[in-house]
């Protein structure tokens, strides 16, 4: 499933900075603040989903503040499956073992049409110590039909330098479930013959219907006031993830090898087999600066992790200040990863399998770029809207050099177009 | 690569000592925040869009992480 | 890798809070005589009890302290209180839109330069000092936060309770 919940513990940390230490902007309400978000986001082809985030935040006696954010989101649409195109027509049979999937030759394989919907609840609550510390505590629960994450973070942070600069460090935990239609497949193992579908697709599958997962994530960050116009943030961040990691609905296509007739072409399909567990580290750096009312945000994200992936991200964002308090903000974002140790696009038949591989073009090598608009303007006095566009499109290996035989023909990474609306409403209450 | 790694972290903690320590200096003083403490440079405005962006990252990329917690704002309280 | 990550990472900040311990802080003047000087009338805080609040309308906190000032100014000016609001917005129609709004009855200075916050080497915003009627420094308040309005308030009171010295 792509879109599943461990990365909302990524969203609880967000959640922990807002909450922390507040925007410093003045209000005219100031009590509380409500966010609220609608986002409608289409791969051409592929998934369609629309999130709603509702964000609510208020301060409590003592100067505690409490947030709450509730999450929904719905997702449909189609996948690759992780199989290799190919000249004859394959059929793949639904996880439920009664629906059938029919891809034409010449096409990368998708699976069948999902409907999915995810529901997810964060709550947190800071507490000042003093002038300089402040520390938040918050929870997470998520769920979805075949996914569950409940969570638990915490996080304290200290200003110095009359509040130039401030410290922190966070942490969250989080214990999920991986609870896959039709139970988690044995990695590795062969899929039942295509045609017809049968009950037998349950033999080559595990006992159990489902697996856990274990999410542990520590950030450590430095804030820094360089001028009156200028601020910049410097990261460390470090997850490791263990547990049940493959994606429970992908396999790779097992094709003739070099030397056969129909080299390239798939004689069987297996499930996916991943690491049990993931270490992954980041340093990100940020600067922010007013130029003469306008402003512009500059970000570097150097990540890596133990599958051997490295990844560069370049975020920019200039904000135009127009008159009447509002605003036009242009975003430019560039990404490139490199891939998995145990990607691979397709195994060979007669070939010893790899100890681990997978063909989902999430852990390929691959470029990336967004780019997008938000138009700001206030509402009444003390709220805003934000009216956002962007475009995404990933660009990967479309004839990587391992490609054999027939595969040498085929597009192996299509390229991913989406665009995406999003609808944002802040009021202070 | 490991050689870059380390370097990379060297370069960042320095910077990150720099910030700490020698700078007592370094940064303005407690009234001189007006710019900073403007809605458009709080880093942590927008949460929302943040965490959908994040959400959509995660899920399309492999990579994770990064942003984080910072300060700035008009240092009041 | 991340074990001797996270020691350098620890080390830099040891070795960072340890060295700007040793920055001195400078005392903000003991007299009102400053304050009194930039005054069209230096002589009006004469045997009063002055509140030197400094501000600027960017200050969320600053903003919630001004009604708690207006009403410590209301019911002690006949005892002989004085609020002196020194203001240090760069932008001085933001601290004029917002003086109209809240109608402030206590003087105000206007420092855009900062150099009254300069003598009295601010450390936060809003920073208070409270001068009694001899025009000596009795204590300053970082911050502003309502429940500090409970001890400030007998602090007042009792600096009006003392007599006139001079």
């Amino acid at each position: 499933m792509q879109l599943n919940g461990s990365k909302s513990i990524r969203g609880a940390l967000a959640t922990i900075t807002a909450a922390l230490l507040g925007s410093g902007a003045v209000s005219v309400a100031d009590q509380g603040k409500l966010e609220s978000s609608l986002l409608y986001y289409s791969e051409s082809g592929r998934v369609r989903a629309t999130e709603g985030i509702v964000n609510i935040s208020k301060q409590l006696k003592g100067d505690r503040n409490i947030g709450v954010k509730l999450t929904l989101d719905g997702l449909t649409g189609a996948t690759p499956n992780g199989a290799a195109p190919s000249s004859k027509v394959q059929t793949f049979t639904g996880a439920s073992g009664s629906t059938q999937n029919v891809v034409p030759p010449g096409v990368i394989p998708l699976d069948g049409a999902f409907h999915d919907t995810r529901f997810a609840v964060d709550a947190n609550l800071s507490q000042p110590w003093n002038r300089v510390t402040s520390s938040v505590f918050g929870v997470h629960f998520s769920a979805e039909h075949d996914y569950y994450s409940f969570g638990v973070n915490s996080g304290i942070t200290r200003d110095f330098n009359r509040k130039n600069t401030t410290v922190g460090l966070s942490g969250s935990y989080s214990h999920d479930i991986v609870a896959p239609r039709g139970s988690a497949p044995v990695p590795f193992a062969f899929l039942p013959a295509s045609t017809p579908p049968s009950e037998d697709g349950r033999e080559s599958r595990g006992a159990h219907s489902t697996r856990p997962k274990e999410v542990f994530d520590v950030v450590f960050g430095v804030s820094q006031i360089l001028d009156r116009k200028t601020i910049i943030r410097l990261n460390y961040s470090y997850n490791r993830t263990s547990g049940y990691l493959n994606d429970p609905y992908k396999i790779l296509s097992v094709v003739n090898d070099q030397n056969s007739p129909d080299a390239g072409e798939p004689v069987n399909y297996v499930y996916e087999n991943r690491p049990r567990a993931a270490g992954r580290q980041a340093f990100y750096g940020q600067v922010r600066r007013d130029l003469s009312g306008n402003t512009i945000d500059l970000s570097y994200r150097f990540f890596w992790d133990n599958w051997g992936i490295t990844s560069h991200t370049v975020d920019v964002f200039y904000r135009w200040q127009l008159r009447g308090d509002r605003a036009l903000q242009p975003h430019l974002r560039w990404y490139h990863q490199s891939q998995a140790s145990f990607y691979h696009a397709f195994l060979v038949d007669g070939v010893a399998f790899p100890q681990y591989a997978s063909a989902d073009t999430r852990l390929a090598r691959f470029s990336a770029v967004t780019a997008g608009l938000q138009y700001s303007l206030p509402i009444t006095v003390g709220s805003r809207l934000n009216i956002t566009a962007e475009y995404y499109t990933q660009v990967g290996d479309r004839s990587p050099p391992e490609a054999i035989g027939r595969l040498r023909q085929y597009d192996l990474f299509p390229r991913m177009n989406v665009l995406m609306f999003r609808l944002g409403f802040e009021s202070g209450f | 690569m490991r050689i870059r790694k380390l370097f990379i972290a060297f370069i960042i903690s320095t910077i990150a000592a720099f910030s700490l320590g020698g700078c007592a200096s370094m940064g303005v003083n407690v009234w001189e925040r007006d710019i900073l403490a403007k809605p458009a440079m709080q880093l942590d405005a927008n949460a929302n869009d943040h965490a959908l962006d994040d959400h959509i990252y995660f899920s399309k990329e492999a990579s994770s992480g990064g942003r984080g917690f910072g300060g700035g704002g008009c240092g009041c309280n | 890798m991340f074990k001797r990550l996270l020691i350098v990472l620890s080390c830099t900040l040891l070795l960072s809070i340890s060295a700007f311990s040793f920055a001195a802080v400078n005392d903000p003047p003991k007299s009102i005589k400053l304050i009194a000087s930039a005054l069209s009338d230096s002589a009006q805080l004469k045997n009063k009890v002055v509140y030197v609040d400094f501000w600027a309308s960017w200050c969320t906190p600053c903003r919630k302290s001004f009604p708690w000032m207006k009403e410590l100014q209301d019911s002690y000016r006949s005892k002989g209180f004085q609020v002196i609001a020194v203001n240090l917005d760069k932008d001085h129609k933001a601290a004029q839109a917002f003086l109209e709004e809240t109608k402030a009855p206590f003087a105000v200075i206007f420092d855009s330069t900062g150099s009254l916050a300069k003598s009295y080497h601010l450390e936060a915003m809003p920073m208070s000092f409270l001068y009694g009627r001899d025009g000596n420094l009795r204590t300053s308040h970082e911050g502003f936060l309502p429940k500090d309005t409970v001890d400030l308030n007998a602090l007042v009171r009792k600096l009006l309770a003392e007599s006139v010295s001079k």
